[in-house]
């Protein structure tokens, strides 16, 4: 049964020097309880695309398309209506644990406020539930650490407050966008495996943004790779891990250190992503690609289903091998 | 806590020595004494009244009685030119009437600063953010020995409510033009301040969390973004306390309200040492003290502060 | 005031009991003097001389003066004195001629800055007030009936360094002259300070009682002439370039008299002048030690008497700061002190003046106030400005 229906999602930003294409045309599903992996580098636009449909797009942001949440489009609804659903129906789980807690204020402030809010909840019983929540995302001593201020934690407990202030509501969406990259590589895999069983046991449905593709493979079923601003590849991850079909999804994929090959040499993609300001005319991927050709250059592919998955890439599937 | 305010104190005391000596040799080393006259007083007479304050006495000795003054009697010495009033006399006289319209002048600039800078930021690049603005290079170049005159102007001469100057025991009419005229040029720093520093916190990504975890923007705004953008505010208050006093001297001598600044204008010229090193002194004093109370509310708002 | 051993009482060497002045009755003062002073009683009206009475000072010591403590026998009793803000006098009923006393209470303000205290007047708040420098002809314009100018005992000049710690061409009395000469006192008083300001070409003002002074040779001349003498003259001293120091304490009207002054020798006489602007406690020091060139200063009548300008220039005096000395001078202010008939005796002084030249003198000052219509009684032929509120009174329009 599907939760989220993204239907030709499209950012822009106006800046001063000129507008921004962030996010191109997008299409995706999530079924209820499914997780799928937002894949790229940093500056592919798959962050502008969770802070959209969460409605935190900054003020020069302009969202089109539809989002539809539970039979409901939440694109571009004034944040009153959205409050409503955020974070009960869909929450979020920020990238850096460092700054997106407030300084200012007491642990048990910052989780308590969400229920007494959304809830209705006295402020005892929300403390109550903080300090289970605390529990759940497995902080130790969360009774006296819950009247802590942030900055008297680590980054990982940190972000584990973050993910427990994001389950407070039990929502049906859970968004993590590239919750793991601030961290120790020691506490990162802490955080995934956390985020991993809580979705399992919470029966959450999970979109992961990361261009940690190691994390992918273990936590997430489906994946939909982006590239400046537009999706590349979309399918199972077990499939495109598999058979990558598109020339960015292999480099990402041949990017990836692995302990079962014997390889002297990381080969990432040469290259860089591309200036969404000015992006390159044709497939924004073919300057950095060494399967393009000039039509590459002049043509933007546009999705297709391939076997079984969605592809964007003007070379055929055997043309690449 | 009571650690830093010891530490401070220890090191104040210190500070203000050297501020005593520094002050005292200059002041001495300028041409020209307290009873210094376009007529000239016959030596002897001059000679018998420098002997009366002790000025024929070799400098640090000076100094010495001055502070033994100061440590075993609280006594800050004779003024020269108001003969019949010690230096303590004077301060007693000036500084409530400072420290009364200066307590306004800085509870008007931050009632009225911080209110337009927040809701300038909040409403940015709305007409609510260009009046804000507009008013806040307005009132920069309004300085306060502009403002005065022109207030003077405006409300006595021309609308005739208010009295030109004068301080009558601190009635309000006699406060406002004083205050306004003080308070207007920080008022529109504090309002811009107010509003950059909104601007950042309201870009910033607790306040991103507060918008995902669903909460009203009234409460985005007073609960989450009023503290942390308040902070630079709080540490621009320092100089504030400074800016007043030196304000002082310009508002005393444009409404004539008798507060400490007067005196340090005609002090100097007049070579009245004592009343000189007295206000110097206290306002030393009161800038280190008003320092400290600033670190220490600084210290209480922001939790990662800790002394 | 020349009072007998009033040098040995003031530097000790005499007990105050020595000092010429007693207590006859309770209404008698008798004054002994070192020597004849027919101007004596001229000078009584000085404040220095009013009467206090010593029980009140030794009763309240240092403070004295404070109201509450302070005892006089005037008509207005000081009730209230805020220093820097006001100070208030209020009717004294044991006055001896209090029926005469017509206001109850006057309120003297401390305004620092001179526009704000023409605001205020024109406001309403003030009933008398000073003209800030600038103002006059405006304001006589506008409040023809409420500006005021009258006399005042004072003298603009500039005194000239005549020791050796001068400038050298100084001492020729030839450059004295021409720099007085190619002084257009005109352009000073009615272009510069324009508030009916009069030239000055003898030290002492015309207003002075009792004296008029001679006219100068100069005052005659047009100025054409006067320049035309003063190149003459410095032709004649044989100084072709001459750079000289002007001194005058910090003050917005003394730099545009300095100016004009500079200007107007360097075009006629090619003298480079360098102006030097002194805090005013700094400029007191300066010239009293001969530290100086030209300085600028000014002298009040302490009395209404043409000595208290000419004594300034006996050889003797403290406030020679041009250490000019000419016996001849010394000699007639003598004669003077003890003479029925001084008008002879001072014309002949300012003859010699103004041949000598140790001061060059530039305008007469002369006070100029706002008051209000209403205000009657105001002294205005009082050159001293010995105003007193018991004379004053205020007529319903």
């Amino acid at each position: 049964m599907t939760l989220l229906s993204v239907e030709n999602l499209t950012v822009r930003f106006e800046t001063p020097d000129g507008t921004v294409n962030a996010v191109n045309d997008l299409n995706f599903t999530l079924d209820r309880g499914q997780s799928l992996a937002i894949v790229g580098e940093s500056g592919s636009g798959k962050s502008q695309t969770v802070f959209s449909i969460m409605g935190l797009l900054a003020a020069n942001g302009r969202a089109t398309g539809r989002a539809v949440l539970d039979g409901q489009d939440i694109l571009n609804l004034p944040p009153r209506a959205l409050n409503k659903i955020r974070p009960e129906k869909m929450a979020m789980v920020f990238q850096d644990p460092m700054t997106s807690l407030n300084p200012y204020m007491r642990l048990s402030d910052q989780l308590c406020e969400v229920l007494i809010h959304h809830r209705g909840m006295s402020k005892r019983d929300a403390l109550a539930a903080a300090v289970r929540m605390l529990d759940a995302v497995r902080i130790p001593e969360a009774k006296t650490r819950v009247h802590m201020y942030p900055h008297e934690l680590s980054g990982g407990m940190r972000q584990r407050v973050v993910i427990a202030m994001a389950l407070l509501c039990e929502p049906d969406l859970l968004i993590a966008d590239e919750p793991t990259t601030a961290l120790d590589v020691t506490v990162q895999e802490q955080i995934m495996d956390l985020l991993a069983s809580l979705q399992r046991d919470l029966d959450m449905a999970m979109i992961l943004i990361t261009h940690d593709l190691g994390v992918v493979a273990s936590s997430c079923r489906d994946m939909l790779v982006m590239y400046g601003g537009q999706v590349m590849e979309y399918g199972k991850t077990i499939d495109l891990f598999e058979a990558p079909s598109h020339p960015y999804t292999r480099g990402l994929l041949s990017a990836i250190p692995r302990l079962d090959q014997q390889s002297d040499s990381l080969v990432a993609i040469p290259g860089n992503p591309p200036n969404m300001m000015a992006p390159p005319s044709g497939c924004p991927f073919h300057p950095r690609c060494s399967f393009a050709d000039a039509g590459c250059s002049t043509h933007n592919p546009s999705l297709a289903p391939y076997q079984d998955r969605q592809r964007a890439c003007l070379k055929s599937a055997e043309e690449l091998s | 806590m009571l650690n830093m305010i010891i530490r401070r104190t220890a090191v104040a005391l210190p500070t203000l020595l050297i501020l005593v000596i520094v002050t005292f040799v200059l002041m001495h080393s300028a041409p020209g004494g307290p009873f210094t006259s376009e007529k000239p007083l016959p030596p002897q007479v001059l000679a018998n009244i420098e002997a009366k304050y002790g000025l024929n006495e070799p400098l640090y000795k000076q100094i010495f009685m001055y502070l033994q003054g100061i440590v075993t009697e609280l006594d800050f010495g004779p003024s020269y030119v108001y003969k019949d009033r010690t230096v303590n006399d004077i301060i007693a006289q000036g500084l409530p009437v400072t420290l009364t319209y200066g307590a306004w002048v800085i509870v008007v600039m931050l009632a009225v600063g911080v209110p337009l800078g927040m809701i300038a930021a909040i409403k940015q690049n709305t007409w609510i953010d260009y009046l804000a603005v507009g008013f806040s290079i307005l009132a920069d170049l309004l300085p306060n020995f502009i403002m005065g005159p022109i207030l003077i102007l405006i409300f006595t001469l021309w609308l005739g409510w208010l009295p030109g100057g004068g301080w009558n025991g601190g009635q309000w009419e006699y406060m406002i033009m004083p205050v306004i005229a003080l308070a207007t040029s920080y008022m529109a720093s504090i309002t811009r301040l107010t509003r950059s520093s909104m601007l950042e916190v309201l870009r910033s990504n607790f306040i991103r969390t507060a918008r995902a975890k669903g909460l009203p923007e009234r409460t985005i705004i007073l609960r989450h973004a009023m503290k942390p953008a308040l902070m630079p505010v709080i540490s621009y208050l320092s100089p504030v306390f400074v800016y007043v006093i030196t304000g002082s001297f310009i508002v005393d001598a444009i409404f004539s309200t008798g507060g400490l600044g007067t005196y340090f204008t005609n002090a100097a010229f007049n070579r009245d040492y004592a009343v000189m090193m007295g206000v110097t002194l206290l306002t030393g004093g009161l800038t280190i003290l008003f320092n400290l109370l600033v670190d220490l509310l600084y210290g209480w708002i922001d939790p990662q502060i800790r002394y | 005031m020349g009072i007998k051993n009033n040098a040995g009482v003031s530097d000790g060497s005499l007990p105050p009991s020595e000092l010429g002045v007693a207590a006859l009755d309770d209404h008698t003062l008798q004054v002994t003097l070192e020597k004849p002073l027919p101007y004596f009683p001229l000078t009584t009206v000085h404040a220095s001389a009013f009467p206090t009475p010593q029980w009140a000072i030794e009763a309240h010591g240092n403070e004295w003066t404070r109201p509450g403590n302070i005892v006089t026998n005037g008509a207005y009793i000081m009730t209230e004195y805020v220093a820097n803000e006001r100070s208030v006098r209020e009717r004294n009923p044991m006055y001896w001629n209090n029926d005469s006393t017509i206001i109850e209470k006057v309120t003297a303000l401390v305004i620092n800055d001179e526009n704000v205290a023409l605001t205020r007047y024109m406001a309403g708040e003030l009933d008398q007030t000073n003209i800030p420098s600038g103002q006059f002809n405006r304001l006589q314009q506008s409040n023809p009936d409420e500006t005021v100018v009258v006399p005042e005992l004072c003298t603009y000049y500039y005194t000239i360094n005549l020791t050796d710690s001068g400038n050298p061409a100084l001492q020729d009395v030839r450059v004295r002259q021409a720099l007085s000469h190619a002084i257009d006192h005109d352009i000073i008083t009615k272009n510069i300070l324009q508030a009916g300001q009069k030239p000055a070409y003898a030290f002492t003002p015309e207003a002075t009682a009792g004296f008029t002074p001679p006219a100068s040779p100069m005052a005659s001349m047009t100025q054409a002439e006067r320049d035309a003498k003063a190149k003459e003259l410095m032709a004649a001293a044989g100084v072709d370039s001459l750079d000289l120091e002007l001194m005058y304490n910090t003050s917005e009207s003394h730099k545009k008299v300095a100016i004009a002054i500079s200007q107007m020798w360097k075009q006629k006489l090619g003298v480079n002048v360098t102006l030097s602007n002194l805090e005013w406690k700094t400029y007191l020091d300066a010239p009293g030690a001969q530290n100086y060139q030209v300085a600028r200063a000014g002298w009040c009548g302490d009395y209404n008497e043409a000595s208290t300008f000419l004594d300034l220039l006996g050889s003797e005096s403290g406030y020679n700061d041009a250490k000019y000395n000419n016996p001849k001078v010394d000699e007639l202010l003598a004669q003077a002190k003890v003479s029925a008939d001084t008008q002879p005796i001072y014309t002949k002084i300012e003859q010699i003046l103004a041949t000598d030249t140790p001061i060059i003198p530039i305008y007469q000052y002369t006070a100029n106030f706002l008051m209000k219509t209403d205000v009657k009684g105001w002294p205005y032929d009082n050159v001293e400005q010995n105003i007193y509120s018991r004379d004053l009174y205020k007529v319903a329009e």
